[in-house]
């Protein structure tokens, strides 16, 4: 080792860091900095024994105050494991100040006790030949003390080996019953009766007056130790372990594998491996809001099981006792959730908020579709669901509802129609807010600050491909044109004079969002585009008015009126035929989800766990508990966004429960499938045999064995789900180490436990006086 | 054990530990308040317990008919009731975090302190120290209201912990996780109730020759330092320390203190005690050592990884190792086997508690226990590496 260089690159490294340091010393630093700050947490809380000394940085009155109205929504014991968890990392963050601070200082010191480590191969000692050596001498001395004095004795012998026999044949019966079901159980088998036959025989051969328990307690524990350390020689010499990255996108066969300390050295295995399955299922949580609260504190996410129970919202009696206002009973958990369409009907509650909605079934050459119709507000449709359009372009259809159905029409001559809205800001314009304006093609609008907008074209069928970012190609007038992506074109004339932009906005993408907005000319000019499909040009408009349940009327472009019920057909010109199917005043939803559990078969193989799917759970929410008024409701939520089916709110909205996979913290599990390949000899590989899916699947804490390797899951990348990260291992050692611990903790049993048990303690201990 | 405790151990956190009627504490948390008052009730008895034996003892000498000592079966219900609360507490936990309750420091320590119950029950019954004579009673109901008092500090010292739940990563998710565990926690009270009897020893030694004399100053200076200046003294050694220094100065100021020859049988009698309750604790201590061994290599196909933790438990281990070793053919006895007793003790303290501290526990697997800490997807080997080799395998 060349200390003097080494010298001058530690002051590099001290004045630059370890990256300035030329390639080969890097790896050196690194762990030099691993090493330094190790060493400088346990010195610095050495010198800080008790923590006197130490930084105390008491949690801010503002955060205090938060956790008590916390604690009482999600109780004490919550709130005083937030204060514990807050208290010690505000003053975690001033200790790591210190203990930095303190290696800073110390550097130097530091520094010389890493060369004085390395030199002593302190850092991993248990690789460093000293302490091999160390071992090696350990089973000498452990041979010599437990054969002193061994001599061959015939009869001795062949006694022995007559009560071996009938431990290997009582080991064969236990196996032939089922009764060891150990991994590789024929090969551990036959070591441990190697073992207990050798050292009973070898046993026979020490002198000692008889055979007692407490000698055959030492006889199993120092042979154990001798069989455990030439397994452990045995792994040291022979182990190779590594990673084997693989994807379940790539089918090709793999067999290079990478080494653990030593990366650049790649390492192959006799035959190949592929991924078939991976799979990752986190735990299921329940995330309960109380949005009335506005805690800063992130709300606590609840794992859930069947019959888990959560009490929560403390409320005070007139005992002072305080008690939970919200019970949450978890009464069956499903790995599957199909989410159907929202089920609605009229609310049973003549209390509840009134909300009119229209359920309309459209039936066009057999197909049928639903659709849900919310009443419109003036003459202009802000939302997509508040337009039905016929899909042969014949009507549309509004609802209206608590309103004067004419006054939904709108009034404008043709061609001067409004087409939808635009909200549009300018930086270091105005107040900076978005101003809306509505879009009528062919007008040019003043903005302020010098900027115009002249709106140029639309369309209500953008054809990627066909249309361009400087104007539509659309065959058809807008009128005419079918229902897919509006779009609309727009001149961005700036203060200064110069050729005006032309701009194509799409509805539904905010142009900022999507990284659009840099690259227009006119960048601080900030437009979103919605859509009118009411008011814009298009086939003639229909109105469907109701004032109570059930009862309503058709209003036709020419303003006459036609009576409908639920259950009608609705007067429509076209091909298109729709039917009332319910008209609501206030409407309740609900979710309609099914849910099953896949169950797995009798070799414990589970396709299900590696398909994507939503899961369920169903709960039982009791408000109230245990008071006159208490209310119990069943809800019933999925893992899915679609029809916000993994939220539940409280009817007065002042609970939310949210039910996800908690994918923020470990998983609860992760499983893969192998594929093992043998090379066909003509640079091809062919599948080898090894049974069902279920055989050649690795889970955490079960792997797969093949001709001598073992397999394990290891690793994963929640950005990339098609990877697996599979632990490589060749260690004919294991066998061996294992049945040298399961014989040491035979032999301590039986001298320790059996031994008194059965004997007694011996002779009561001398000196008994007071 | 990544900081030290952030709450106060002062009156309030007492009476929060032995007062199972406040609002909001879970189903486990009020269990664990009634262990508290139990153990308080039991230690209170077995104060009591142990001052009628002095009558008992002045009875032997005169003579007299020795009355049965009328607190002996409370206080020994006592302690068996703590038991049984005790377990009713970890299966409410378990019903509370849906797994065997060792996976936070804060379950791994109450599981420490039910331990410490179940084996002063076992011990209880398999010492016998009341059978040997008066004298020895005492010493048994010492080692009793001292493993009580124990419990209520530990408790107390788990209240200043987050005791909030926490999902069980895969790994941990294995049949082995609860007898490794177990039987560590187990082997770790004994062993730490066999280092208990050493500290009484040493304290009592330490004392005889202020009062009597017959020891060379120097053993006596480092015996001091050792009692006063180890880690957590203050919870270990210097409360028993104090409270022998009392008693005996007690017994000499009413001229009871017992004569030289006092010493030689008592060393011998502690020492056989604590031999025995070493019994009871290593094949345990062996078991769950090797047990880690059989997990590791069902997860990981390493069966050891030369981790911190299994460092600090192995050489734990080997000093029990070379204790037995020691005692059976080095022909240690009296207090050069319960010196090695009591740094066993001390190793096991350090491996179990101070273990946070140390330079190389920063990466090592068996951190879960800790608050925030979340382990990473790599699980073995070094996590650069993996991550280089992947880097690799992207390229």
């Amino acid at each position: 080792m060349n200390l003097v260089a080494e010298e001058v690159d530690y002051h590099i490294f001290k004045d630059q860091g370890y990256q300035k340091l030329p390639a080969s010393m890097q790896d050196e630093f690194q762990q030099y900095e691993a090493f330094r700050w190790a060493e400088g947490y346990f010195i610095y809380h050495l010198m800080h024994l008790y923590g006197i000394g130490m930084p105390k940085a008491p949690l801010p009155p503002r955060v205090s105050a938060g956790l008590e109205r916390f604690g009482e929504k999600y109780g004490r014991e919550e709130e005083k494991n937030r204060r514990k968890q807050m208290t010690a990392v505000f003053t975690g963050r001033e200790k790591l100040n210190e203990i930095g601070a303190f290696i800073h200082d110390h550097e130097d010191e530091l520094w010389r006790a890493f060369q004085v480590a390395t030199v002593l191969d302190l850092n991993r000692t248990y690789k460093s030949s000293w302490f091999a050596t160390l071992l090696g001498l350990l089973g000498v001395s452990v041979f010599l003390s437990a054969y002193r004095g061994w001599r061959f004795e015939t009869r001795r012998s062949a006694r022995a080996l007559v009560w071996a026999v009938w431990v290997v044949v009582f080991l064969l019966c236990l196996r032939g019953f089922g009764a060891l079901s150990l991994p590789w159980a024929p090969d551990m088998l036959g070591l441990m009766a190697a073992f207990f036959v050798g050292t009973w025989i070898l046993g026979s051969g020490v002198p000692k007056k008889r055979v007692s328990l407490q000698k055959a307690g030492f006889f199993i524990v120092h042979n154990g130790l001798l069989v455990l350390l030439i397994g452990g020689a045995t792994s040291k010499f022979t182990t190779e372990r590594g990673i084997l990255n693989l994807d379940s996108r790539d089918p090709t066969p793999k067999d290079v594998y990478y080494r653990f300390f030593d990366v650049h050295k790649k390492a192959r295995l006799p035959f190949g491996v592929s991924l078939d399955r991976f799979g990752r299922k986190d735990w299921l949580a329940l995330q309960v809001d109380f949005p009335n609260e506005e805690f800063t504190s992130r709300p606590p996410r609840y794992t859930l099981w069947p019959g888990r129970t959560i009490e929560l919202d403390q409320v005070r009696d007139e005992s002072g006792a305080e008690r939970a206002d919200l019970r949450i009973e978890v009464l069956e958990v499903y790995d599957h959730a199909e989410v159907g369409l929202v089920k609605v009907h009229e609310s049973s509650d003549p209390d509840a908020e009134p909300l009119a909605l229209a359920e309309l079934l459209l039936d066009r050459g057999g197909q049928r579709s639903r659709f849900l119709l919310l009443p419109m507000e003036g003459d202009r449709a802000r939302l997509q669901a508040e337009v039905l359009r016929d899909p042969g372009n014949a009507w549309r259809l509004a609802a209206a509802n608590g309103s004067d159905p004419e006054s939904h029409f709108p009034k404008a001559r043709p061609g001067r129609e409004r087409i939808g809205t635009i909200e549009w800001s300018i930086v270091g314009v105005g107040d900076g807010q978005p101003t809306a304006i509505p879009v009528v093609l062919g007008e040019t609008v003043e903005l302020g600050g010098g900027y115009s907008l002249t709106f140029r074209q639309a369309t209500t069928d953008f054809r990627t491909g066909k249309d361009d970012d400087k104007e539509s190609h659309h065959p058809l007038p807008l009128e005419k044109q079918p229902l897919g992506f509006a779009a609309l074109w727009v001149d961005v004339q700036g203060p200064d004079g110069a050729e005006p932009e032309r701009r194509v906005l799409f509805e539904t993408i905010d142009d900022v969002q999507f990284g659009r907005q840099r690259g227009f000319f006119y960048s601080d000019v900030v437009l979103r585009f919605a859509y009118d499909y009411w008011s814009a040009p298009g086939p003639p408009r229909y109105v469907l008015h109701w004032e109570e349940h059930g009862k309503g009327e058709l209003v036709m472009p020419d303003g006459s009126r036609v009576p409908t019920s639920d259950g009608q057909v609705l007067p429509l010109p076209g091909d298109a035929e729709v039917t009332v199917s319910q008209l609501l005043e206030r409407a309740d939803f609900e979710s309609n989800l099914s849910f099953h559990n896949s169950e797995p078969d009798e070799n414990g193989w589970n396709r299900a766990f590696y398909e994507p799917a939503h899961r369920g759970v169903v709960l039982r929410v009791t408000r109230h508990p245990g008071t006159p008024e208490e209310e119990s409701q069943r809800v019933e939520l999925a893992t899915s966004q679609a029809g916000n089916a993994n939220l539940w709110f409280s009817p007065d909205r002042e609970v939310v429960l949210q039910f996800v996979e908690n994918s923020e913290m470990m998983p609860f599990e992760w499983r893969s499938v192998l594929t093992l390949w043998d090379r066909d000899g003509a640079g091809g590989w062919k599948k080898v045999a090894l049974g069902s899916e279920r055989e050649r699947e690795i889970r955490v804490n079960d792997y797969l064995y093949f001709r001598g390797y073992r397999f394990f899951q290891t690793n994963a990348d929640p950005q990339v789900p098609t990877y697996s990260g599979i632990g490589v291992v060749y260690d004919p050692g294991i066998p061996i180490v294992l049945i040298g611990m399961y014989a040491i903790i035979l032999g301590g049993a039986i001298a320790f436990l059996v031994r008194p048990a059965v004997k007694g303690w011996g002779t009561p201990p001398k000196g008994a006086s007071a | 054990m990544g900081d030290p405790p952030q709450g106060s151990f002062g009156m309030n956190a007492f009476i929060d530990s032995i007062h199972p009627f406040q609002n909001g504490l879970s189903s486990s948390g009020m269990w664990l308040r009634w262990v508290d008052l139990i153990c308080l009730v039991g230690a209170l008895l077995g104060t009591g317990m142990m001052l009628l034996r002095w009558s008992q003892i002045a009875a032997v000498r005169e003579g007299r008919a020795v009355k049965a000592n009328p607190l002996e079966w409370p206080s020994t219900l006592a302690l068996l009731a703590a038991v049984v609360v005790g377990s009713v507490q970890v299966w409410m936990r378990y019903r509370e975090v849906n797994h065997f309750p060792s996976q936070t420091m804060s379950e791994v320590i109450v599981m420490s302190s039910f331990s410490l119950l179940v084996s002063m029950l076992i011990l209880h019954f398999a010492l016998q120290l009341k059978s040997i004579g008066y004298g020895w009673a005492i010493m048994g109901d010492a080692l009793l209201v001292l493993v009580l008092l124990g419990v209520i500090g530990i408790n107390c010292y788990t209240l200043t912990l987050s005791s909030a739940e926490r999902d069980l990563p895969p790994a941990l998710q294995s049949y082995w996780f609860p007898p490794h565990l177990a039987a560590l926690i187990f082997s770790y009270a004994t062993l730490t109730i066999a280092g208990l009897v050493t500290v009484i020893y040493f304290c009592l030694r330490f004392w005889m020759g202020v009062f009597r004399g017959g020891y060379s100053k120097g053993s006596q200076l480092l015996l001091l330092a050792c009692l006063l200046l180890i880690p957590f003294a203050q919870v270990a050694t210097i409360p028993i320390f104090v409270l022998m220094g009392a008693v005996l100065f007690l017994l000499k100021l009413r001229g009871h203190l017992p004569g030289r020859e006092f010493m030689a049988p008592v060393e011998g009698t502690m020492e056989e005690v604590s031999y025995r309750a070493f019994s009871v604790g290593i094949p345990f201590l062996t078991a769950g050592l090797f047990m880690g061994a059989f997990w590791a290599q069902e997860a990981w196909a390493n069966y050891w990884g030369w981790d911190s933790k299994e460092n600090s438990a192995l050489i734990t281990w080997l000093v029990y190792i070379a204790y037995i070793h020691l005692r059976m053919l080095g022909g240690y006895r009296g207090e050069k086997a319960m010196a090695v007793l009591a740094a066993g003790a001390m190793s096991v303290f350090i491996t179990f508690q101070v273990f946070g501290f140390l330079p190389d526990s920063q990466k090592s697997l068996h951190r879960y226990t800790d608050d925030g800490v979340v382990p990473t997807e790599g699980m073995q080997g070094k996590t650069s590496d993996e991550t280089q080799a992947r880097l690799e395998v992207q390229r």
